[in-house]
């Protein structure tokens, strides 16, 4: 009897087999046990590896008062763990301590580390609000000085216009005095 | 806001609560795969913020239109294949410790879980741990993206850039692999606590 391959079973396992093929697999498995609790003993390791539950990590940022009050927490475990530890009659074996030892300097480590990522991205938040604020006081000078720019521009040319009505009224006024001169006979 | 969106925005603007939300978002997923990769919770807490400190530095190398979800998986994929990487330098210049140190799968929520079942559950853990453990890198990896994780066999060939026949491989030789490794010593827990059972019962 020709037995199918990890692939064939594995395809068989996910579902992804043609029909021709999970068909001809579902014959084999009927006729021999061994690739049928193969299979079923994958079939185990995979509710195993989804089953079981797994440790949950702790949240990757948490507030400067949280981080704080965390740190003054693992020194304050620290400091009573080693109390208890002197006040034992038999202290603890040199493993034990090591192990606590690396414990605790790891949660300070990380502890560490989450409150400078948190400062970083603080600090970089501020470097950027500071320019996008920098920038708009920039726009708001620029806008004034347009605008003063603008206001002085209508001004001369109502300055100039003024002064160009007034000196063509005054030849209107001479043409005006020239015409009737000429056309009213001396009397 | 996707995943996409919230990454475009910590890239232009360095928007602090867009990154919180990908954090929020993606930490467990990050924080259980670096866990069992490397076997151990607090190697897996150390590399899940590394991770999420990289994925900040290196926020301008983001291509916009790309996963986020793919990018991110690498980054922690890279940083956990370096860790083993000096695990086994360390094992190497050290003088063997003999077997795994004690189990680190401390249980989620435990409220209504009695303390027998908790420890069994625990154990159990353990053993599924030490048996991946046992597995290759490469194999681990396939099989803990699948299964631990829940990924696609297109998702798992699109991030580590391999066709999906050759991940199909890995996950059937890995699935074989930790069966022969796992029912012996399910089958032995299984008869002893019958045994107990009996005992009680008598």
């Amino acid at each position: 009897m020709e037995h199918p391959s990890y692939e064939e079973l594995f395809n068989h396992l996910e579902g992804v087999s043609s029909p021709d093929a999970a068909r001809r697999m579902e014959d084999h498995l009927q006729l021999c046990p061994q690739c049928a609790a193969e299979l079923a003993g994958w079939r185990r390791s995979v509710k195993r590896l989804r089953h079981y539950e797994w440790p949950q990590g702790q949240p990757a940022i948490r507030s400067a008062w949280s981080a704080m009050a965390l740190k003054w927490a693992a020194v304050a475990a620290l400091v009573l763990g080693l109390g208890f530890g002197l006040g034992r009659a038999s202290a603890p074996s040199p493993a034990a301590l090591k192990e606590s030892i690396v414990s605790e300097v790891r949660q300070q480590l990380r502890q560490t580390l989450r409150a400078d990522l948190l400062q970083a991205i603080q600090q970089s938040q501020d470097r950027y609000q500071g320019t996008v604020l920098e920038a708009l006081a920039r726009l708001q000078e620029q806008h004034a000085a347009d605008y003063l720019s603008l206001r002085r521009d209508l001004e001369t040319a109502v300055s100039v216009a003024d002064t160009d009505l007034k000196q063509k009224s005054r030849l209107l006024s001479e043409l005006t005095a020239t015409v009737l001169a000429k056309t009213v006979p001396a009397q | 806001m996707t995943d996409e969106q919230a990454m475009w925005r910590v890239q232009t603007e360095d928007d602090a609560q867009a990154f919180a939300q990908l954090v929020a978002r993606w930490e467990q997923p990050i924080f259980r795969l670096c866990a069992r990769l490397t076997g151990d919770a607090h190697r897996g807490e150390d590399l899940k913020q590394e991770a999420f400190g990289r994925v900040f530095a290196r926020r301008r190398d983001y291509q916009a239109g790309a996963r986020f979800s793919t990018w991110l998986w690498r980054i922690a994929l890279n940083l956990c294949y370096d860790e083993l990487r000096k695990s086994r330098r360390r094992a190497r210049s050290l003088e063997p410790e003999g077997p795994a140190d004690a189990p680190e799968t401390a249980q989620g929520p435990v409220e209504e879980r009695t303390p027998y079942l908790r420890l069994v559950q625990q154990e159990e853990a353990e053993l599924v741990r030490r048996a991946l453990l046992g597995l290759d890198e490469t194999l681990r990896t396939a099989v803990v993206l699948r299964y631990c994780e829940g990924l696609k066999l297109r998702e798992i060939s699109e991030l580590l850039e391999l066709p999906e026949s050759t991940i199909s491989s890995r996950i059937a030789t890995a699935l074989a692999r930790l069966t022969r490794l796992l029912e012996p010593q399910f089958d032995a827990r299984k008869t002893g606590a019958a045994k107990t059972d009996n005992l009680i019962a008598e």
